[in-house]
C-alpha cells in the first residue's frame, strides 16, 4: 500500500517531467506542480482541524478572563482549579479537546505528504541502490526507463545534493511566514498565555530546524518544502477568509440572543463579534 | 502550577490523572521527529559488496565502506583499510553511526603486481560548519594495506573497479568523467568527459578504452590520447555496466532490458534483443554463448552470434551480478540469498555448493572463480569459499565481525 502510493507519485512526477519537455526546468516544474496538487488535495483533510482550532481559540479567548479569575481564586489548589475549569467548560458547552480532534484530522494528511516527499527522493536517485529501486517503481511504464537518470543540475543547484545557503534560507523564511500566518489564524497568541509561548517557540525553532534540514537534504526536497510552504500560505489565506465569513454568519444570531437577555457574557460576545468584523474589514481595506 | 509545565489533563475531567508535561516537550517532539524521519528517510542501501579474488589474496569491499584482504586458503583477515571512526557532528549522524576515515570503498579492488588499487565512493563534502573534505578518487595500497599514494582529482564518487593496464589506472567517476591515471606520476594523463555518471568500469584493450555511460551511450576512446574514436548512441536507456568484449564484439546490457552486440572496431550495431527486466551487470561470454541475469529474476543463455534464445531460468529475486562459469555450470547469486548453479547446456538447476539460501541476506555481487575456489559475498558481509567439485563450503568468514573481535 505504502509502496504503491510512492510508486504512484513517482510515476506522476516522471510522467509530468516527460510531458513538460525533459529539461532540468521540467523536473523543477513537475516537483512544484505536483506539490501544489498534493497540498490542494489534502485541503479537505485539514479544513475540519482549522475550523475546530479557530472555534476553540475563539471560545477560549472569550473564556480567558474567567479562567484568570479562577486561577487567582485557586492558585494554591490545582485540583480545585481543575474541577472549576471543567465545570466552567461544561457550563458554556465548550470542549477543549475539539482542537485535539482537529489535530487528528491533520495527521490523516501526513502519510500522503510523506509518500510524496519520499517519491521525490526516489525519483532523484543518485546512487546505484536508489537507481535500482527507481527502476522497480518505473516497471509499470517501461518507456519511462529511457528517461532516467533524471537531470539533476538546475541553475547552480544539484537537485540530488544539498544546497548550503540559498535554498535553506528560502526554506527557513517560508516556514517562518507560514508559521506566522498559521498562528495568527488560530489566534493562539491572544487566547492562552502558555499556548502563546509555545507558539512563539515554534515560530523560531521550526524555521531554524527546517533550514538546517534543507542543508542536509537533496535540493529537490528543499524545492518541495518551499513550494509547499508557499502553497500552504495561500491555502491558509483562503481558509481564513472562508472561516471568517462562517464566523460572521454564526455571530449574527448570537448578537440577537445577547440583546434579548442582556447578560454581561452576551455583551462581551457582542463586542467580540463587532471587533472581529471590524478587524476583517480593516484588513480588506489595507489589502 | 509550575510555569514551565503545561497541564493538559484538565480537559479530560477529574477522573483522569493530571498530566503535566514540560512546556518544551511538544516543541521538541514536533522538531525531532521530522529530523529523524528526514535524516533516515533515504534508507535504500546505496551499495553492495565488491569482491576480487587472486591466488595471493581475496579482497572484499564491504557495505560499511572498508576493504578487507583475506587469506584465500583460510579466510583469515590479513588487513583492512581504512580505519573506522565515529562520524563527527550533526544531528543526522545518529542515522549513519560509525564511518570509515577514508572513502568509503564499495567497488571490487584491483590488484596489481605490487599495489592494490581502490576507487572511492566518497565525494567532496561542503559544510558551513566544517572545512570541506574530498574523499573521492583513487587509492593505491601496498600488499600490507598501507596507503602509498592517492589521486584526488575527481569531483564525485566512483562506484566501479579501476582497471590497471600498461602503467595506467583507468577509473570511471560519477562526475561524468573517465580518468587515465599514470601510476608513476600519480596524475591524470587524460580525462574523457561524458554527459552523465559513469558507473561502469572501463574496458581496456591495447589501443582502446570502452566507456559505458549513464547518458545512454557507449564511447570508444583512444587509450593513448583520450580522444573519442566513435560512439554508440542507439541505446534507449542508461548503461550501468561495462560491455563484455569477445571476438571483436562488445556485448552490452542496458537498464531498459536491451542486450546489444556492437562491432568493437566501428561501433556498428550487429544485433539487439529485448529481455524481461533490466540488465545491471556485464554478460558472461563462454564460447558461443552469453549468460546474464536480469532485475526481474530471469537468467538467460543466448547465442552470442545472433542473440537467439538458448534457455532461460527464473530465479527468485533480482540478479545484479555477472555469472561465473566453471566446468559447464553457470553460478549466479540472487536477491533471495541463494547461489544458483545452472547447467550451461540447458539451464537445469543443479545442487548449489552453498546449500540453502542465506537468511536475511542477498547475493548481489558477482561470484568469482580463481581456478580453485568459487568465492561469494553476501549483503550481510559474509564471505564464502566454495569447492564446486565437492559442493562444499571450504570456509566462511564475516570480516566485519572478525575485525571487531580482533580489536
Amino acid at each position: 500500500m505504502w509502496n504503491t502510493l510512492i510508486q504512484g507519485f513517482v510515476l506522476a512526477l516522471i510522467g509530468l517531467y516527460n510531458f513538460l519537455g525533459r529539461s532540468p526546468w521540467s523536473m523543477v516544474l513537475s516537483i512544484s506542480i505536483l506539490t501544489i496538487v498534493v497540498r490542494l488535495l489534502t485541503v479537505p483533510l485539514t479544513l475540519p482541524s482549522q475550523r475546530a482550532m479557530k472555534k476553540n481559540a475563539k471560545q477560549m479567548q472569550e473564556l480567558q478572563p474567567e479562567i484568570d479569575k479562577l486561577k487567582k481564586k485557586f492558585k494554591n489548589d490545582s485540583q480545585k482549579l481543575q474541577q472549576a475549569q471543567l465545570e466552567l467548560y461544561q457550563e458554556r458547552g465548550i470542549n477543549p479537546l475539539s482542537s485535539m480532534t482537529g489535530c487528528l484530522w491533520m495527521l490523516i494528511q501526513l502519510p500522503i505528504i510523506w509518500a510524496f516527499y519520499q517519491s521525490i527522493s526516489r525519483a532523484l536517485a543518485y546512487q546505484p541502490g536508489e537507481m535500482l529501486v527507481l527502476s522497480q517503481y518505473l516497471s509499470p511504464v517501461p518507456s519511462f526507463l529511457s528517461l532516467v537518470p533524471l537531470p539533476s543540475h538546475w541553475l547552480w543547484f544539484n537537485l540530488a545534493r544539498p544546497d548550503l545557503i540559498v535554498l535553506p534560507l528560502l526554506v527557513a523564511g517560508t516556514t517562518w511566514l507560514q508559521q506566522k500566518l498559521g498562528s495568527a489564524a488560530t489566534q493562539v497568541a491572544a487566547a492562552d498565555g502558555q499556548a502563546a509561548q509555545m507558539s512563539q517557540s515554534m515560530l523560531i525553532t521550526m524555521p531554524l530546524m527546517f533550514g538546517y534540514l534543507a542543508m542536509q537534504m537533496p535540493a529537490g526536497l528543499s524545492i518541495y518544502f518551499i513550494v509547499s510552504n508557499v502553497t500552504s500560505m495561500g491555502i491558509q489565506w483562503l481558509t481564513n477568509r472562508w472561516l471568517n465569513t462562517g464566523a460572521e454568519e454564526e455571530g449574527k444570531p448570537a448578537r440577537r440572543s445577547a440583546s434579548s437577555n442582556g447578560s454581561g457574557t452576551d455583551e462581551r460576545e457582542k463586542d467580540s463579534g463587532r471587533g472581529t468584523t471590524y478587524r476583517k474589514r480593516g484588513y480588506r481595506r489595507k489589502g | 502550577m509550575d510555569t514551565r509545565t503545561i497541564e493538559i489533563s484538565s480537559a479530560l475531567g477529574a477522573r483522569w490523572p493530571t498530566l503535566r508535561v514540560r512546556r518544551w516537550l511538544p516543541v521538541l517532539l514536533i522538531v525531532v521527529v521530522p529530523v529523524l524521519v528526514a535524516g533516515c528517510g533515504r534508507n535504500v542501501p546505496p551499495y553492495w559488496p565488491g569482491l576480487t579474488a587472486g591466488s595471493e589474496r581475496v579482497y572484499v569491499a564491504e557495505t560499511n565502506g572498508q576493504v578487507f584482504a583475506l587469506d584465500p586458503s583460510t579466510g583469515d583477515v590479513l588487513w583492512s583499510y581504512p580505519q573506522i571512526e565515529q562520524s563527527g557532528g550533526g544531528l543526522l549522524s545518529a542515522c549513519s553511526g560509525r564511518a570509515p576515515s577514508d572513502g568509503p570503498f564499495y567497488a571490487a579492488p584491483t590488484p596489481g603486481s605490487e599495489l592494490v588499487y581502490l576507487s572511492s565512493a566518497g565525494e567532496p563534502t561542503a559544510s558551513l560548519f566544517r572545512p570541506s573534505v574530498n574523499t573521492s578518487g583513487l587509492r593505491a595500497l601496498n600488499k600490507l594495506g598501507i596507503l602509498q599514494w592517492e589521486f584526488k582529482g575527481t569531483d564525485s564518487r566512483s562506484v566501479a573497479s579501476p582497471i590497471l593496464s600498461d602503467n595506467t589506472v583507468y577509473m570511471s567517476s560519477s562526475d561524468h568523467d573517465v580518468y587515465a591515471i599514470d601510476v608513476e606520476t600519480h596524475d591524470a594523463r587524460w580525462v574523457f568527459e561524458t554527459d552523465n555518471w559513469v558507473w561502469a568500469r572501463p574496458v581496456v584493450t591495447d589501443r582502446v578504452v570502452y566507456v559505458a555511460s549513464m547518458d545512454h551511450r557507449l564511447y570508444a576512446v583512444d587509450a593513448g590520447t583520450g580522444e573519442e574514436m566513435w560512439r554508440f548512441d542507439q541505446s534507449t536507456s542508461a548503461l550501468p555496466s561495462a560491455p563484455a568484449l569477445a571476438g571483436g564484439v562488445l556485448y552490452l546490457g542496458s537498464l531498459g532490458g536491451n542486450l546489444y552486440a556492437i562491432d568493437a572496431a566501428t561501433g556498428a550495431l550487429l544485433w539487439q534483443v529485448q529481455v524481461d527486466g533490466g540488465l545491471w551487470a556485464t554478460p558472461r561470454v563462454e564460447g558461443n554463448a552469453l549468460y546474464f541475469g536480469t532485475l526481474s529474476g530471469v537468467v538467460y543463455a543466448r547465442d552470442a552470434r545472433d542473440g537467439s534464445p538458448v534457455w532461460e531460468h527464473s530465479v527468485a529475486g533480482e540478479v545484479r551480478g555477472t555469472p561465473a562459469y566453471v566446468d559447464g555450470v553457470v553460478y549466479i547469486g540472487s536477491e533471495n540469498g541463494q547461489l544458483y548453479a545452472l547447467s550451461a547446456a540447458d539451464g537445469t538447476e543443479q545442487t548449489s555448493p552453498l546449500g540453502q539460501a542465506l537468511a536475511n541476506a542477498s547475493i548481489y555481487t558477482s561470484p568469482i572463480y580463481d581456478g580453485q575456489r568459487l568465492y561469494i559475498v553476501a549483503t550481510n558481509a559474509e564471505v564464502y569459499a566454495l569447492d564446486v567439485s565437492q559442493n562444499a563450503v571450504l570456509w566462511k568468514t564475516n570480516p566485519l565481525q572478525a575485525s571487531e573481535e580482533g580489536q
